[in-house]
């Protein structure tokens, strides 16, 4: 296991270089990485502070293995994207993915429901009346709305998700159909091997690679536990789904929402394709043009540097 | 072993990148100069557009595996990916196209500078996957002096991106070829590369005959790499292997990037390339994610660091002096700042075979190695595992 220490503040080099280096402090974007303890291990976390008067605050938590890497920058631009209407984002890694520590083998996706709920709560320190949205693409989806529930504490006060699976045993179904694909591709010849084939290797002990990461029997098992969370009647926090449906493809089956889900017609960011991050733009303003009536913005909004 | 977030400010740019420390950091922030730790540093950026931890974590595992060998690691987002601050085109072939014409150049060097003196270095083993073994070759020639090594990881030495980028849904097209398509297939000079490297269907059936078909055509057309070679790419890492900079390379076993790395390692003296070391990855993919690739790289890096710069670990000792250190003060002056480096007598001729089709549209010869086509020639040094 990796361990992280909370380190006195490393010298920003920044400061120290020749005063042509200097960068506008305007001109960046005020992102912070930290580290914050969860249980053993540390989750990587980035924050998007706001510039101007604080409209509410937002978690976004994205989809795990290949999805986050190819949903990656579109996360980014997206917490970038709420940063400027006024929110605080904070965006994260799970425990054993990318720059967060812990090893990917001994997790399952209750231990990311903790990692969602300590980044909420971490959040949430800001500032404790402020709005907060929950945003889960994918996988995020499910953890998000699990986190959302009142069984795991009622977080934040308005859900959205992008590309929501109905559960985590059906996530990883799906990505199994996806591994199959990419075995069929890579390697024309072989033998073909069915998602039940891929399943026993799994129930079997075997880790089973999925583009590079080694799913594990607890983290199969584990999977059937999380259902996305339907909001009972008396939840009355907003909340919303939309979805991507790449134009060629039938319509995607979706999770059953209270209200119809959005189906936004773009390519989906978390998919292999030929780009480095799709056309979000449909994705963006659906998903901002619900927010604004979730969680509207402030009329006295100004710069708050 | 630590973690810690790093800021670091250059030129038109703030770059966003992970320390792996070997040990504890004193109270100012550096790694504690008492501790055990080598003078040589890692450096890997991103893997094309992915983020710094690499395809499935690829880069981290790396880095983890360094730091516990006392190496300092660092991995960086190059801008406008990752958590790094800039632009990035949308597309894919966009973005490789502009990494190919210096985009991530500057700021690497740059990096490189700032990490050397911040962290007291003595040089940094710079690389990554496919575009980032790219980047690194490119600055390792405009200067080297940061560079105390070379990792390329599955380098691309074409023109453009694989196309086997796609949606699952496009992939799963390609599987089944229709009539049209096969009889593109036949004319592709990409599909009759891939067969004589042995990397489709076909290949393999044809296993027993491929080298007598290889053989041949090097006899009718000599030493030559294939029409969508990015010669000017091939040229850089020639003079970079000139320089005597410790390289490993490490391809997916029998795909296209390892025939291409030997092929063009064939083509340098053997005693000049005695710092390369190429090493197949068996079982894998471009973004070495499939199979057991991931602990196999680790485990070849740490091996090759060990091997290299196992004199760097104390603190004082500096690296045995090479032809290269020597050359050194010279050769770089003023490189970083002035047009690209000057070619020197190496040229690039055409095909005397004139073959527009097929394989070999240019031949690539070196001023030491005119008359010996270099397909015949030994291989510089493979690592056998």
């Amino acid at each position: 296991m990796t361990a992280i220490q909370r380190l006195p503040a490393m010298p920003d080099i920044a400061h120290a270089a020749a005063p042509h280096h200097a960068i506008s402090p305007f001109h960046l974007p005020r992102e912070t990485a930290e580290y914050i303890p969860v249980g053993d291990d540390q989750v990587y976390t980035v924050l998007h502070e706001s510039r101007i008067s604080r409209r509410g605050l937002a978690l976004v938590a994205g989809g795990f293995g290949g999805e986050r890497e190819r949903g990656y920058l579109t996360l980014v631009h997206w917490a970038r994207r709420l940063a400027e209407i006024g929110f605080d984002v904070l965006r994260f890694d799970y425990r054993g993915i990318g720059e967060s520590t812990g090893t990917f083998e001994r997790m399952t996706l209750s231990h990311w429901r903790e990692d969602v709920i300590a980044c909420h709560r971490h959040l949430r320190e800001r500032d404790h009346h402020a709005p907060l949205l929950m945003h889960g693409m994918r996988l995020g989806a499910v953890l998000a709305s699990e986190a959302f529930s009142p069984q795991f504490g009622g977080n934040g006060d308005a859900l959205l998700l992008w590309g929501a699976p109905q559960g985590g045993r059906e996530h990883l179904w799906e990505l199994l159909r996806k591994l199959m694909m990419v075995e069929m591709t890579a390697r024309p010849d072989a033998a073909r091997r069915t998602r039940e084939d891929y399943v026993e290797q799994i129930e079997s002990g075997d880790a089973l690679n999925v583009d590079g990461y080694f799913w594990t029997r607890p983290l199969w098992d584990d999977a059937s536990n999380h259902l996305l969370y339907r909001s009972t009647a008396d939840d009355m926090r907003p909340r919303h789904a939309i979805d991507v449906k790449t134009p060629p493809q039938p319509a995607p089956r979706l999770a059953p929402e209270q209200t119809p889900p959005t189906v936004v017609k773009a390519d989906k960011p978390w998919d292999a394709s030929g780009m480095i991050t799709p056309d979000n733009t449909a994705l963006f303003d659906a998903s901002l043009h619900w927010l604004n009536r979730a969680i509207p913005p402030r009329h006295n909004a100004g710069s708050r540097t | 072993m630590t973690r810690h977030v790093l800021n670091i400010d250059v030129p038109g740019a703030r770059l966003v990148g992970t320390a792996h420390l070997p040990r504890l950091l004193d109270d100012t922030g550096r790694p504690d100069a008492n501790c055990d730790r080598h003078r040589v540093g890692m450096l890997l950026i991103n893997p094309g557009p992915a983020p710094r931890a690499g395809n499935s974590d690829l880069s981290v595992h790396i880095c983890d595996a360094l730091a516990a060998d006392g190496f300092l690691a660092f991995r960086f987002d190059m801008p406008g990916v990752g958590d790094s601050p800039g632009s990035a085109p949308l597309e894919v072939e966009k973005y490789w196209q502009e990494v190919l014409q210096g985009r991530n150049d500057l700021p690497l060097l740059d990096l490189l500078a700032e990490l050397r003196k911040q962290f007291s270095l003595d040089g940094l083993i710079v690389g990554g996957l496919c575009a980032g073994a790219v980047t690194a070759i490119r600055c390792a020639e405009i200067d080297e002096r940061d560079f105390a090594g070379l990792l390329l990881l599955e380098p691309n030495f074409r023109l453009t991106v694989d196309a086997s980028a796609g949606t699952s849904e496009e992939m799963l097209k390609h599987t089944r070829p229709g009539r049209s398509s096969r009889f593109r297939h036949a004319l592709s000079l990409r599909k009759w590369l891939y067969f004589l490297t042995g990397d489709n269907t076909a290949s393999k059936i044809c296993a027993p005959i491929r080298p007598l078909l290889l053989k041949a055509l090097a006899k009718i057309i000599g030493h030559s790499l294939p029409q969508e070679t990015n010669v000017p790419m091939v040229m850089s890492w020639t003079r970079v292997i000139r320089m005597e900079i410790p390289t490993l390379a490490l391809t997916a076993s029998g795909k296209i990037e390892e025939a291409y790395c030997l092929r063009i390692l064939d083509s340098v003296p053997p005693v000049i390339a005695q710092n390369v070391f190429v090493e197949g990855v068996p079982d894998t993919n471009h973004i070495l994610t499939a199979g057991r690739a991931r602990e196999y790289v680790t485990n070849a890096v740490r091996n090759w660091a060990r091997q290299q710069f196992a004199d760097s670990a104390a603190l004082g000792t500096k690296r045995k002096k090479s032809a290269r250190d020597r050359r050194r003060g010279a050769a770089v002056k003023d490189r970083r700042t002035s047009k690209p480096p000057s070619r020197g007598p190496t040229e690039i001729r055409p095909s005397e075979s004139g073959l527009g089709v097929g394989i070999g549209a240019g031949v690539l010869m070196h001023e030491s190695d005119q008359r010996a086509p270099a397909m015949a020639a030994p291989r510089a040094e493979v690592a056998q595992r």
